[in-house]
């Protein structure tokens, strides 16, 4: 199988805070790897770091084969490839649905606006939020808005999706319409990388489970293993603490 | 009280009213043009534009207006050898002190809108002018729209200092009718009542956006 995200040795500080001490994962075609560990770990800044919001201080990030950190990098290729989805949804409130939809693959993909709006539709159909095309951000609940970002993200057909805690600002009752929009993605085939505390979608769909603590992958399987058989000591406690 | 003088010397004062009217379109036009771009410049992580624009903007926002003006009217032509109309020095004194003011607002305004609206933008794969243009600037806009109005209605009472480095503003004119006909009532309650006419609806509209954009 093919590699999409490969990270090396990867280290990042905020001032005199390690954040990541040496990461060292792998996420190849059409897997679903969840991350997971407790907060302040590093999990959403080295998300954060695969699509270049954030810089790393060593070691190598590739994305297929672009290695992302080599500091001569366009940024407008591999953001195309690698889509994000935020726990803010941070949708732009000035425009309306479809507006926020065909942005990018109008101004980056140069996509004529007909086949951009025909393609946001079909998605916007998919998550079951048509008739909210014309809608405002503004007019939405937190779930919808969290589904339409995801459609935003896969306007531009990207090749791995990231999803940093989408659900966690979510009122509990609208987290499963976000849950099962990821989950029908995952079924689709997409390759994605998620950061949650969604142990449920962990078990559901997750091909791999990533368990961080203090800025390292403390422990790393499939989720069947991971859940009834964790051996290091942190997980053990963090999984104490979070299955119930 | 013999309201016909403002009749009677209608042409002059009108003439006045006009060049008044000119002086706030000129700055107005040329200190958002300047205010916007040097606001956006101002928002740079590039250290040198920072504190270039900074440094600008603090000095001509602290400065009394009419200082400027003076400035530019006379010490500026000495320095280069040229001569400065008086409706330029007056047009240039004002835009200077107004793109300072937008400037400010702008940069307030960019900073105020969140910082993911910049990370969605980059992350959905947008490029910094882009991100710019189409995220951070309509956002922007709206959010500076109510202070940008009430630093118009400053511009249009800056005007009055025009008269000061010899623009035959409505001031200018109005001084000189009342040194002809000894009636500074009448005079004054018309110049009062012009600067009212253009100013109210400002406000006006300000206080509607302020309702409508938030």
């Amino acid at each position: 199988m093919e590699t999409m995200i490969r990270l090396e040795n990867v280290h990042k500080t905020f001032g005199s805070l390690q954040v990541l001490n040496g990461i060292n994962m792998e996420v190849k075609k059409g897997e679903v790897v969840v991350v997971i560990g407790p907060s302040g770990c590093g999990k959403s800044t080295q998300l954060r770091c695969i699509n270049g919001l954030e810089n790393i201080d060593a070691g190598r990030i590739m994305v297929k084969d672009i290695d992302i950190t080599s500091g001569k990098v366009d940024w407008q290729v591999v953001r195309q490839k690698v889509g994000m989805v935020f726990q803010s949804y941070n949708l732009y409130p000035h425009l309306n649905v479809m507006r926020n939809l065909i942005l990018s693959p109008m101004k980056v993909q140069k996509k004529t606006k007909k086949e951009a709006t025909e393609y946001a539709e079909i998605l916007l159909d998919r998550v079951g939020l048509l008739d909210k095309r014309d809608a405002y951000p503004g007019q939405l609940s937190g779930g919808q808005q969290q589904r339409i970002a995801i459609v935003r993200a896969l306007m531009m057909q990207p090749e791995v999706m990231l999803f940093d805690e989408v659900t966690s600002a979510l009122d509990p009752e609208l987290i499963n319409e976000v849950l099962n929009v990821m989950i029908d993605l995952a079924k689709s085939g997409m390759t994605m990388m998620v950061v949650t505390h969604e142990m449920g979608f962990a078990k559901a769909v997750a091909n791999k489970i990533v368990f961080m603590s203090n800025g390292v992958v403390a422990e790393e399987g499939p989720p069947e293993e991971f859940f009834a058989n964790p051996k290091d000591e942190r997980l053990k406690s963090f999984l104490s603490k979070v299955l119930h | 009280m013999p309201w016909d003088i403002v009749v009677k010397n209608w042409s002059f004062l009108a003439a006045g009213l006009w060049a008044t009217i000119e002086i706030f379109v000129v700055s107005m036009i040329a200190g958002t043009v300047l205010g916007v771009l040097m606001g956006v410049l101002r928002t740079s992580r590039v250290f040198l534009i920072q504190i270039t624009t900074r440094a600008f903007i603090e000095v001509f926002r602290g400065l009394p207006t009419l200082i400027t003006m003076f400035f530019v009217y006379f010490a500026v032509p000495m320095l280069f050898q040229i001569e400065i109309p008086s409706f330029l020095a007056a047009v240039i004194g004002l835009t200077l002190w107004e793109l300072s003011e937008i400037a400010e607002i702008m940069r307030g305004a960019i900073q105020s809108i969140p910082k993911g609206q910049v990370e969605a933008g980059r992350a959905m794969a947008l490029n910094k002018a882009q991100v710019l243009i189409y995220i951070l600037m309509p956002q922007a806009v709206r959010r500076m729209l109510p202070p940008l109005i009430g630093v118009y209605t400053r511009l249009v009472k800056g005007t009055a200092l025009a008269s000061l480095v010899g623009v035959n503003d409505l001031v200018m004119a109005g001084k000189i009718v009342v040194e002809r006909t000894l009636e500074p009532l009448e005079v004054y309650v018309f110049i009062m009542a012009v600067f009212f006419i253009i100013n109210y609806p400002l406000s006006v509209l300000s206080r509607k956006l302020e309702r409508k954009l938030i």
